[in-house]
Formats: C-alpha cells, structure tokens, sequence
C-alpha cells in the first residue's frame, strides 16, 4: 500500500515521471556548470529540441508497440527507406514534395500491412517479423537511389526538419503559449464542472490550479528560451523550431488516443492480459493491425523531419535508431512485458539521453566514454522503474 | 615425329592448359552503405573479366564478426585470390592469416590490413588529408578550424587526420589556427557529423571560420548545421566525389572534394590480385611502414585528386558525372567555369 | 401446464482440437429461474461446452437455441448481445486497468464524440459494486492490487450492469472466502428469482447441492447424465463424476423441475 496523500494520488501525477523532470533539470543545471554557462543557453535548447524530435516522434508510438506486448525493430530501417524514397522522388524524379510525401507514407503503410499482418493475423512474434524488417528494408533503402545520396531542397520542406527557418518566430510563439495556457486552465474547469455534474468529489480548487499552472509555465519558459535564441544574421527570433512543435502535436494525440478512446484503452487491455481481451470481445486482430498503421504514419512523419533536417536522404538514415527509440520509451517507464507505459514518459526518456550526449559533446568527452555513460545511464533508469514498482506497486 | 619437338610442344600445351584454368578471386566488402563502393565493385569486376579471371564476393553488412566468416566462405568457394576491405582493421587479421597460411595472397583494400604478407593498395589517404587541408588553408589561412573526422574503428580517419595535421601545422603553432573542435564520427553518418558540428557551433558561439571534413557524407552533415546557423560562406573539405558533393563545389557552398578514381583502384587491385594468384610480383609494388604497427608491407598508392570549383571538367571529362547533375541549381554569374 | 421453451438449448455439440474430441455430442438445456451446475474432471469439456456458448470458440456441428429460436453465436459480442454473460474462473480481468475500465471493457460508453466517456462509466460502476459491496470504494486503482474478493465483485458486476438473462458462472467461489462465498449464493438466489438461468461450472459439493436445481455430469467430451439436484446423492454424483456410472433406478431430468 502506497504512503502519499490523498490528493497527490487522485491528482494523477505520477511520481517517477516527476522524477525524471527533476532528473533533466538537476543534469542541465550541472551541465550547464560545468560547460561554463552554455548549455542552457537558448541556442543550445534550440539544438536539443531539435536534435531530439526524431527519436521523439517515434519513441510516442513505441511505448504503445511495447505497451500490446509487441515490439519493432524495424523502425530505423523502415524510416531509411522511406526518407530516401521521399528525397529521390524529389530529386530525381521532380516530384513535389506534397506527392513524395503521400508516396512515402503509401509505401510505409503497405509495410505496416505486411509486417502488422503476420504479426496479428498469422500469430507471428513482432520480434522476429521486425528483425527481418531491420535487415530487409535496410537493403530496400540501399536500393532505392542505389545508394546515392539524395540531396533535400526544397526551401518549404527543408523548414520541416528545424534549421535556419524552421523556426516559427516571435509572436506565433507567444500565440501558441497563450494558446496552450489556455486550453489547459479551460480543460481544468472543465474537468471540475464534469465532476460535480456526475456527483463526485472534486479537489480544493488552489491545489487544481497550482497542478495546472506547472506545466504552464514550463510552456512559457521554453518559450521564451526559444524567443531569444536569435540567429545574428537574422532581425527576428527563432522561436519555437517546427520539428518540436509536430512532436508536440504528436505527443499530445497520442496522449488523447491512449486516454480517451476505446482503441488506446483496448491496446492496454492487451497488453495487460491478451486472453481477456480476446474473451470480453475486443478485436484483438484489428486494433493490432491499426496499432502497426499509426507506427507507420509517424515513421514517416519522422523520415520527413529527418530528411528535412539533414538536407539530404542518405541510405544509411535511421541505421540503429530503433535501439534509441526502444531506450527512450523505456527509461520512461515502458515495461518491456507489456501493459504499462506512458507517452510524456518517452518524451522525457528521449530528452534525457539527447541532453545526455549533446552535454557530454559541449564538454569534449571521448566518443568511448560518452557512449559507455548513455548505456549506463538506460541500465539505472530501467533499475529505478524496478525498484519502484517493488517499492510503491504496480500502478499501471 | 621427333621425341625432341613432342615435349617441348607437350609442356605449352600443359603451360597454356594451365594458364587457362580460370583465377577466381574473391572479394570481401565491408559494408555497401557508402555509396562509393557501388563504382569500385564494377571496376574490379570489368578488370577480372578482361582478364579472364572470375568474381566471387560477400558482404558483411558492416559487421566485422560476419566478415570473418564471409572470407572462410570464399576461401572455401576456391577463391585463390581476395580482395578484402577491411570493416575493422585489427577484427580482420585472424581471417586474413589463415587465408595466407593456406597460400592465398591477400590485397588489403583501401584501408590497411596491418601483417607481413599483405599488398596494401590504396589511395595515398594521408596525402588526400593533405590535398583536403590545403585547399582549405588557401581560403581561409587564419580562424578557427572545425575538423569533423571518420569512424573511430577506420584507420584511414586516422591517416585522414594526420596529413591535415602535416598542413597546418605550422599556423597552429604561430597561433594563425586554432583548432576549436576535433570529433569522430560513428560509422561515418552524416546525421552523426551533423549533431556533432551543431554542438560544437553552440560551444564556441559560432565563431568558426573552416571545417575540414573527412569525406562527403560527413561533409553534407556539417553544411547542414551550418546552414541552420545561418553560416555560409565558410570552406568545407570533403573526399570521395560523389555526386551530392560535386554539385556542392558546383554551387560554392562545398570547398574541395578529393577524387580517389575508384575505377582506378577497382581496377590496379584487380589485376594485383590476379597477378598474386598466378604467383607473380604486384606491378608497381613499394615497401611502406607507416602504420601503426610500424610493420614493412609491399604497397601501392595511387594518387587522388583534388576538385574545386576550377577543375570541375576533370570529372566531366573522365565520365564520372554528367553535366546535367553536376550543375543541378547552379545559374548566374557565379557559376563555375565547367557549368556555362 | 404449457412449458415456455428453455432459455438455452444445447443440441448434440460437437468440438475437436486437432484429434482430441474436447466436447463429443453433448445436449443440455437451461429454464429461465433454475441454476443447471455443470460437473467433471478436470478436461471434461466443460468449460470448452460454456465458451462455445459464450462465444469466445466456435461450434464445430450442433445447434444453439436461445428461446426457442436458432442461433450461431461466433463472438462474444454475439453472445453479450443475446443477453449471455460470463463470469471466467481467471475473472477475464485486465490488470492493469482499473475497475471501472474492466467493467465496461468490450462495451465502453462514448460520447458523442467518440471518445470515452469516463464520468458516466465511473458513475454507474459505483452503483452498481455498492449493490454488491459497501466497503469496495477504491475503484480507481488497477485491479491488480484488489483483494481476491473485490476482482471477483468486478467480475460479478459485469454480469448484472449487462443484464444477463443467462449467466455462467466458471468456479466462482475458488477464491473467495466464506463471507464472500456467502455474498455470491445470495446473489444466485436474487438472479433466480430475477428469472436469470445460470449454468454453474463447479466442483464444490456444497456448492452443488446448496445452489443447482439440476446437474449435469460430463466425462471425456460425453455427457453421463443429467438428474434433479434433490433426486441424487453425493456419492452418486462423485461415481458419475469419476467412473461414468449413472445412478441405478433414477429419471432423468432433460427439463427444468416445475
């Protein structure tokens, strides 16, 4: 039985996540030290934002993937593929990039298809459809512009992956803010009224406000933060990168889906216990297949960012990506047996090993000894969620 | 007929017979992800046909472990020759010396295969880090210098690192250079050289006036981060000439590209490798102890080239790219001279 | 006396899985009002004749009718939309989520919008685990960490919010303890009197002879028999149960007792 009060636990805020949060500030406060004052400068938030997203984007569907008991190695692969074809179809073939990008993302459900459907209907392990996936359709990548690399230049579509004029400027930034601010404070009044009208106890209405007003103002601060990183040459701030807003809408969707529909419920269910989903009649067959489509559309949401960013789709793009994306939904909170996950958790992960590596790069530490500190830093991660749950219980 | 003449004639024939029983070579990749291996793969097999001699070949997919067994597998398809581009310099050498114990001569590809035996043909890689930082240093002879380099596990990136070093040097002890970043890059990525360039960009608050890249994936990453800082105008270095590149230094936004003629290479190592089977010496062989090991090896380094904006028409004039791609974007005035 | 058709009929049901004939040419039938306990060894076929009814397998050659009218129940929707409703020996309950959400899992209600509608289900879920328990007010926690007996209320709950005009009810006492199991009997009469039919899957005599007004007895995928509760002894039901032996010189009882 868990010790915290009342309040905190109706509340819905979850402890570890809230950790984490204080985790990314205590190693952005230390790694701001100890680079003499960089690494919170706006600029450098600009960086990671950015340097973030793609294994960001992904990362939000994963946890569902893990969350139904299945897994996808294929993510980096799939994600090569893709962006090379949407980058040849551009260059090579003259297409615009409206059309390359309907074509990419055709190509990415066909694949969602086949591997989605020997998983859901032929009972196949993800694991292994997913490993021959990671192999295959590193070759397709290969195969597509025979391993030329495909230049992106299109001025419109290279904005999509951050850079020079991905950002989208001072007031639509400070719009945005005001915007979210207020969609959240609306949301809690909403909740309260909804509550009383169904006859249940509502919470102090100051707690509620102090809860709402947190993320908040976090909002804001990185607003502003991206409001005075200002490129010399340009008049204006950069403000919000777009690559950082499309995984906030991302996130945010999925958050809606996994909270409010039936079809983010039934993947719990699944993933918490397949024979009673299977016996209380959901249909296990069709959500997975569907769950596999979405893992498709953000794969290819992600190659247009990356390629995008990059200037250029390479066939070698994503090559070991899956591995990040894995690490991110579970340092936070995934468990790898199914059932329990959570979106804002895999943003976090995400961030936290960007922070990690982009911080360690400010400092000139070895290759070696960055790549050894990540892979220790997932190890304790993965070995607080489990004292955790030892600790406080399953919540689910 | 005379006993004396049916001999003489007996043994050409047996000569000829044995001339003619085809030389296979087999040729062990590394990995295919960089796309210059694609042209190389063709000269080799040109010049094995023009030769009379057969192709055989695996790849490893950039594991080094699978390249071990890639070349058992072709030793045990008869190969008599290989051909071996290393993935991991020091993974290799338990493979290469069984393959040398059972009498199959080994040309180390490109990247040094560091034992006593082996034919090391390759670009002269230090003089391409030479060609790389010289044609930087003559835009930009003060500032600071970016040097984005190749894999940790590739001794070229090495090799890469020391020619640009023989370059500069000097102004880096008279204090004209100071070199404010100096990273690997995992795998060669370009992505990775991407991050990499931005975080030192922050670091130093953008002040930097050269980069020096080690080829052209890593090249096209760091013009990436560049351009997101909105900073152009800065020479960049890069090496392989492939066509995203060339159309680079075509628009002014790329320094130099080092063209290694890998048809060149293709196709001196194969006739090296045919020649090693039949027993013959390698044409043009040398003995070289620059590596780490310091150990004696017969070798072979054939000269890159390096192209700027003003000797474009030297790949156009080989057939290494046509016009319409190399100008891709180019108009003006500012045009290079190959592009009117 | 006219005889209002049984609510189930189960006519010469067959099923096999690869060779093994799990439920070989079984007939039973259940009234509306009476409780039918289900009988046999573990690999009897008992449960596997409930799923087919429930649903969740389909009938290999046989037929269902449910009041009098043919019917192919192919899913559990199909079989939830009939009025039937399952109570499964592992509570079929996702453990990682909330009572709330076990309850309505399968059947969410929506708003119109199409997203959940979490007030209304929260809303109905408390009322209806009152009805069963007083004290089961930590309906939001994931019922991983409910006691035995709280998982079984949730259980029992979907059965009476869907209102099931048959019940089947799969071991529902192994878990519990004698409070609990005490709550479930009353229960059992309630439905009775409601005019629910309820087949007992169970090998608590106690159970049997406290609850069943009928039993029929199964063994390797055949059925031995089926008699009234009242007719029979427990060592007769333990034979049937055990060697397959019918009880000498007693009827049988194919319809409900009036």
């Amino acid at each position: 039985m868990s010790q915290v009060p009342g309040w905190w636990r109706r509340s819905g805020v979850d402890l570890r996540l809230l950790l984490m949060c204080v985790l990314l500030v205590v190693m952005a406060i230390v790694f701001h030290l100890m680079s003499g004052g960089v690494f919170l400068t706006p600029e450098n938030l600009y960086n990671i934002a950015q340097q973030t997203a793609v294994v960001g984007i992904v990362s939000t569907v994963m946890v569902l993937i893990i969350v139904a008991r299945h897994i996808d190695l294929s993510v980096g692969s799939v994600m090569g593929f893709v962006g090379v074809l949407v980058a040849y179809l551009q260059y090579s073939s003259g297409w615009s990039w409206p059309a390359a990008s309907l074509a990419g993302l055709a190509v990415a459900l066909l694949v969602s298809l086949y591997q989605g459907g020997l998983t859901a209907v032929l009972g196949v392990p993800s694991f292994v459809v997913t490993l021959g996936g990671l192999m295959s359709f590193r070759g397709a990548a290969f195969l597509v512009a025979d391993g030329k690399t495909q230049p992106v230049n299109d001025e419109f579509f290279q904005r999509l992956g951050g850079g020079y004029d991905g950002g989208i400027g001072t007031t639509a930034t400070w719009a945005l803010a005001f915007f979210v601010g207020i969609v959240l404070f609306a949301r809690m009044y909403q909740k309260r009224r909804a509550r009383r009208r169904h006859g249940m106890p509502t919470e102090p209405l100051w707690i509620e406000l102090l809860l709402t007003a947190v993320p908040v103002l976090a909002v804001f601060a990185f607003a502003a933060a991206m409001n005075s990183y200002r490129i010399s040459s340009k008049t204006e701030a950069q403000g919000f990168p777009i690559p950082v807003l499309i995984w906030a809408v991302v996130a945010v969707t999925l958050s809606f889906i996994v909270h409010r529909t039936r079809f983010g419920r039934y993947i719990f269910a699944m993933g918490g216990n397949p024979d009673a989903a299977a016996l209380v009649g959901i249909p296990v067959k069709r959500v997975t297949m569907m769950l596999f489509a979405l893992l498709a559309v953000l794969v290819t949401v992600a190659a247009i960012v990356s390629i995008a960013r990059l200037n250029a789709g390479t066939n070698s793009l994503g090559t070991g990506m899956e591995l990040y994306v894995i690490a991110a939904a579970v340092i936070g909170g995934t468990a790898l047996s199914g059932g329990s996950g959570s979106i804002f958790g895999s943003v976090l992960g995400a961030l936290i090993m960007q922070s990690l590596d982009s911080g360690m790069l400010l400092l000139d530490v070895p290759i070696g000894k960055r790549m050894v500190i990540i892979g220790q830093v997932l190890i304790v991660a993965v070995v607080f969620d489990v004292l955790y749950r030892k600790r406080f219980g399953e919540t689910g | 007929m005379k006993l004396k003449s049916i001999l003489p004639a007996l043994a050409l024939a047996l000569g000829a017979t044995g001339a003619c029983a085809q030389t296979v070579v087999g040729v062990s990749w590394s990995n295919f992800q960089e796309e210059r291996w694609k042209t190389d793969e063709a000269a080799i097999k040109a010049q094995l046909e023009k030769l009379g001699a057969k192709y055989i070949s695996a790849d490893a997919g950039g594991s080094p472990e699978k390249q071990l067994g890639d070349i058992e597998g072709l030793m045990s398809k008869g190969a008599q020759a290989l051909i071996v581009l290393a993935m991991d310099k020091d993974a290799i050498l338990p493979a290469v010396n069984k393959a040398m114990k059972q009498k199959v001569p080994v040309v180390a590809y490109d990247r040094l295969i560091e034992t006593p035996g082996v034919f090391y043909i390759t670009f002269d890689n230090t003089e391409v880090g030479r060609l790389q930082a010289r044609a930087v240093y003559k835009v930009q002879p003060k500032g600071n210098y970016v040097m984005i380099k190749g894999s940790p596990t590739d001794p070229n990136a090495n090799f890469l690192r020391a020619g640009q070093q023989e370059v500069i040097a000097d102004a880096v002890k008279k204090g004209d250079i100071k070199i404010v970043g100096d990273e690997y890059t995992e795998g060669w990525k370009p992505e990775v050289a991407q991050k990499n360039m931005e975080q030192i960009l922050t670091k130093v608050g953008n002040k930097v006036d050269a980069v020096v890249a080690s080829n052209d994936g890593t090249a096209g990453g760091a013009v990436a981060a560049l351009t997101a800082k909105g900073i152009r105008g800065i020479p960049v270095s890069g090496q392989d000439a492939d066509f995203a590149a060339l159309n680079r230094v075509a628009l002014g936004t790329q320094t130099v590209t080092v063209w290694k003629d890998s048809r060149e290479l293709g196709r001196e190592a194969a006739s090296a490798a045919v020649a090693l089977a039949q027993g013959k010496p390698a044409e043009k062989a040398m003995s070289w102890n620059g590596g780490e090991k310091k150990l004696s090896i017969s070798s072979r380094f054939l000269t890159p080239v390096a192209i700027t904006r003003d000797n474009l028409d030297v790949v156009l004039g080989a057939g290494w790219i046509k016009k319409d791609e190399l100008c891709k974007g180019v108009s003006g005035d500012k045009a290079p001279a190959a592009c009117r | 006396m006219t005889k209002a058709p049984p609510l189930v009929e189960l006519r010469d049901i067959r099923k096999a899985f690869g060779g093994v004939k799990a439920v070989d040419g079984v007939s039973v039938n259940l009234y509306a009002g009476e409780v039918v306990a289900l009988l046999g060894h573990n690999g009897a076929g008992k449960s596997t004749l409930m799923k087919m009814l429930a649903g969740a397998y389909p009938i290999d050659t046989g037929e269902t009718l449910i009041a009098g009218e043919k019917v192919s129940i192919r899913t559990p929707s199909e079989a939830q939309a009939l009025g039937i409703e399952t109570i499964y020996q592992t509570l079929a309950l996702a453990d990682n989520l909330d009572s709330v959400a076990n309850l309505f899992l399968g059947r969410e209600k929506l708003t119109p919008w199409r997203t959940l509608d979490d007030h209304f289900m929260e809303g109905q879920a408390r009322k209806v685990f009152q009805r069963l328990n007083k004290n089961f007010t930590n309906i939001r926690v994931p019922v991983r960490r409910l006691s035995g007996g709280q998982r079984q209320v949730v259980a029992i709950s979907r059965a009476l919010y869907f209102n099931a005009r048959i019940l089947i009810m799969d071991e529902p006492c192994a878990a519990l303890g004698p409070e609990e199991t005490a709550m479930v009997g009353a229960l059992v009469k309630q439905l009775k009197a409601d005019g629910v039919g309820i087949f007992l899957i169970t090998h608590d005599m106690p159970d049997v002879f406290g609850l069943s007004d009928r039993l029929a007895v199964m063994k390797n995928g055949r059925l031995v028999g089926t008699y009234r509760t009242a007719d029979v002894t427990e060592d007769e039901v333990l034979g049937m149960i055990i060697a397959g032996k019918r009880p000498d010189g007693k009827a049988e009882a194919l319809h409900a007792t009036a």
